[in-house]
């Protein structure tokens, strides 16, 4: 959290949220291995984060189309795991 | 005063957060069966009472196993009959307990105590067998009672054994590769592209903070966030974003970091027309 008008130093540990979108990614588990494998998942910020992103770098000058906003794409995401 | 570094944490993936399940909690069943394998001597103690108990076979309806220790509660598709001339016993709702004081309950009453047996690993799942059924003196006594007869007794009623497949499993590590979308042409809606308007050096000023590390090359770095937790449907994303339980991704151990310099500490963001010269933090 960031408070008061002095920004403090360091890690401000902002959590922004984002939304995957798991449709078009391919899955592969292996149940002897008990891995799991989920790759292509894509990711979009949602409206908090946008706003999150918004108010902590706000631009010199503003420009409506460059502000961030929900389903801004910012990339995607290749998730690799072991189960028990 | 200074310029003053400002570190915002961005969590890139926090959809994937959750609070990690305590480790040896059950997982839910996705599938299973349940199979009573009746002993010769309880086989012959309904055939002499004339009892027939069906059925012997059940499919799981839902509960949770884990598949480690072979413990857990499920509840059982249909229903336990005991059948005697014209008389019968039916018992709904048929439960089962597995690990200690495991026991066969029917409508709520217990009917077989559960015990011991052996696990061995079925894929994701589980099978457990070798469980000892017997026969309660309560639940005789019930079913007697019933069927108006005087001779079921307790005794053992021979073995059982589950197998089951899960819903989703309990995640012990990984990592999640995350490579942010290059793409820079103004008006593409890719976060790169807007980074600059922002005073947000692509890159330079997005990094990680450990455990999470930042990959080269420069031009196109990615990120690996260590999972520290967290369950997964083995099933695929379909299952995993419809079911609640299924959604309950990895939590992961750290976050990359966005970063640029503010002018001045005290001055308002909105106040400003350009950019600091740099982007990095200082050095304290």
């Amino acid at each position: 959290m960031i408070v008061g008008s002095v920004p403090t130093v360091g890690d401000q540990g902002v959590v922004i949220g984002s939304d995957l979108n798991a449709t078009n990614a391919t899955v592969s588990a292996n149940p002897d291995h008990h891995s799991v494998t989920v790759n292509g998942t894509v990711i979009r910020i949602n409206k908090g984060s946008a706003l999150v992103l918004n108010q902590t770098f706000p631009q010199p000058s503003y420009d409506a189309s460059q502000e961030f906003v929900s389903g801004d794409l910012f990339g995607t995401v290749d998730l690799t795991v072991t189960t028990r | 005063m200074g310029p003053r570094g400002l570190l915002v944490a961005l969590l890139l993936v926090a959809a994937l957060v959750f609070a990690p399940t305590a480790f040896g909690a059950g997982d839910p069943v996705a599938s299973g069966s349940f199979n009573l394998k009746l002993s010769r001597s309880f086989h012959k103690q309904l055939r002499r009472n004339g009892v027939a108990m069906k059925p012997k076979v059940f499919t799981v309806e839902q509960g949770s196993i884990d598949p480690i220790t072979g413990t857990g509660t499920l509840t059982l598709k249909g229903k336990l009959r005991f059948n005697h001339d014209h008389k019968k016993v039916v018992y709904k709702k048929v439960t089962a307990r597995l690990g200690s004081n495991g026991v066969l309950m029917g409508g709520g009453i217990k009917l077989f105590t559960l015990r011991g047996g052996t696990v061995t690993r079925n894929g994701f799942g589980a099978t457990v067998s070798g469980v000892k059924v017997k026969l309660l003196k309560g639940a005789a006594k019930k079913i007697n009672k019933r069927l108006g007869l005087h001779s079921l007794h307790r005794a053992s009623a021979g073995s059982l054994s589950v197998s089951e497949q899960p819903q989703t499993v309990e995640v012990t590590g990984g990592t999640v590769h995350v490579v942010p979308d290059p793409t820079l042409t103004v008006g593409s809606g890719t976060i790169a592209s807007k980074l600059f308007a922002h005073c947000i050096n692509g890159l330079t000023g997005v990094t990680a903070i450990g455990p999470a590390i930042k990959n080269p090359p420069a031009l196109s770095p990615s990120f690996d966030f260590p999972v520290t937790g967290g369950t997964i449907s083995p099933e695929g994303p379909t299952a995993r974003s419809i079911r609640p339980a299924g959604s309950r991704l990895p939590a992961l151990a750290a976050v990359a970091v966005a970063r640029r310099q503010l002018e001045s500490a005290s001055s308002r963001p909105t106040s400003r027309t350009t950019c600091s010269t740099t982007s990095s933090l200082p050095t304290s």
